[in-house]
């Protein structure tokens, strides 16, 4: 007798999927480079004003080299100036999003509620005051269902980026992380390390991954700022935790079928 | 004009809920950033603890980084350690260190002994009253 098939997903879906279950992350090259391209310019443009300098014709070594124009007390007031800016851009999130809609529609769904600001991280070289200790996002009060976009504005390896831990030694490590109660991140840090992955992510790639596996970044010890934009997607209909609808995530792409149900009313009015 | 160098404090803030009631990290490092504004402290961004309930490993963190700064900012008292031998040691690493925990919320500012008792006495106040559980 044949087996019915119940996984309908096409050979490539499920390639990506599985490389996805398997690894925690997809690196991927952006579906719209001219929309990166832009907010990468503006967010260049941004700080340069807020700096008060010219802004150079060549952008991404402007970026890279932010550290000759700013210090560690005066990089945090820019960063607010330039997340501020750039969320009022009313194209934003729609070019954000553009960047790895297909990714997203095939790994977590395409009725999807997206985070209502795209943060921004910047690192100095060296700069040790505004670093990511290790965390699963989840730990934060996000949902378990989410996936993050990460979005390098300039090239980004080694320190200059992130880690992440896949699922296999997460779960490892996450059976005993309570024996460093009365520890700090870095004993779990020091802990992970040797099973740690830092994806290379040159400008013009993304990487997605699961908030489950923990994460973080360390010293920038390149001679070159670290600039990456990150935000939080999940499926509409999956389990939310602390992050809600409205304060947190807002509806993307909502489809008909789904605006029938969440206006339907069953008639009313009938007596016993 | 002479330049005052502002005292440096990192944010402290919790996935869990506090006194039984939600509270959206960004309202909290609002209040922390706003008390920060108001007490001319120079902030450096939240950590933020961790969802488990009976974790403190964050605040852990935040304690080992004294030695770098001035003090830290929490969004609240009620977000300190429940057991009180693990809530002391905390409070002496301040002490010790010289250091100042803020609680925004209560505006209130720890660094001395006589801090630390206000603070366990608030604490016991709440939970005398959130035992009595009156009926109005």
């Amino acid at each position: 007798m044949d087996v019915p098939v119940t996984n309908m997903l096409t050979a490539a879906e499920e390639a990506l999927n599985q490389t996805f279950l398997s690894d925690g992350y997809l690196v991927v090259p952006v579906e719209n480079q001219a929309g990166l391209d832009r907010i990468r310019d503006c967010v260049a443009e941004l700080a340069a004003s807020h700096l008060k300098i010219d802004l150079p014709n060549d952008r991404q070594a402007f970026l890279d080299g932010l550290h000759q124009h700013v210090d560690v007390p005066g990089l945090n007031d820019m960063r607010l100036a330039v997340i501020n800016g750039m969320n009022q851009q009313p194209w934003l999130r729609a070019t954000y999003f553009s960047l790895v809609r297909s990714v997203l529609d095939q790994v977590v769904g395409n009725e999807l509620v997206m985070q209502r600001r795209i943060n921004l991280s910047i690192q100095l070289p060296e700069d040790d005051s505004s670093l990511l200790p290790v965390h699963a996002d989840v730990w934060d009060g996000d949902s378990a269902y989410e996936v993050v976009v990460w979005v390098p504005l300039v090239d980004c390896f080694k320190t200059k980026g992130m880690y992440i831990l896949p699922p296999t030694p997460n779960d490892k490590h996450a059976a005993t992380l309570s024996q460093y109660a009365d520890g700090t991140t870095e004993d779990i840090y020091h802990a992970i390390e040797p099973d740690l992955q830092w994806p290379d992510l040159p400008y013009g790639k993304a990487m997605v991954f699961s908030q489950t596996l923990m994460h973080g970044n360390r010293i920038n010890e390149e001679p070159e700022t670290r600039w990456s934009m990150n935000c939080r997607f999940k499926s509409m209909f999956s389990p939310y935790a602390d992050k809600l609808p409205g304060e947190f995530f807002e509806p993307v792409t909502l489809r008909a079928a789904s605006r029938f149900g969440l206006d339907y009313k069953l008639p009313s009015g009938f007596e016993e | 004009m002479n330049d005052v160098v502002k005292p440096v404090c990192r944010g402290y803030i919790t996935a869990r809920h506090i006194r039984g009631s939600h509270v959206p990290q960004r309202v909290q490092n609002l209040v922390v950033r706003d008390y920060t504004q108001r007490n001319g402290i120079d902030f450096r961004l939240s950590e933020v603890e961790y969802l488990m309930p009976g974790c403190y490993i964050m605040l852990n963190s935040v304690i080992a980084e004294l030695p770098h700064i001035d003090g830290i900012v929490a969004y609240s008292l009620f977000m300190m350690p429940k057991r009180r031998a693990r809530r002391m040691n905390a409070w002496q690493s301040f002490i010790d260190s010289g250091r100042t925990l803020h609680f925004a919320v209560e505006n209130f500012a720890l660094s001395t002994a006589t801090d630390i008792q206000t603070a366990e006495d608030i604490l016991a106040i709440d939970q005398t009253s959130e035992a009595a559980d009156l009926p109005f």
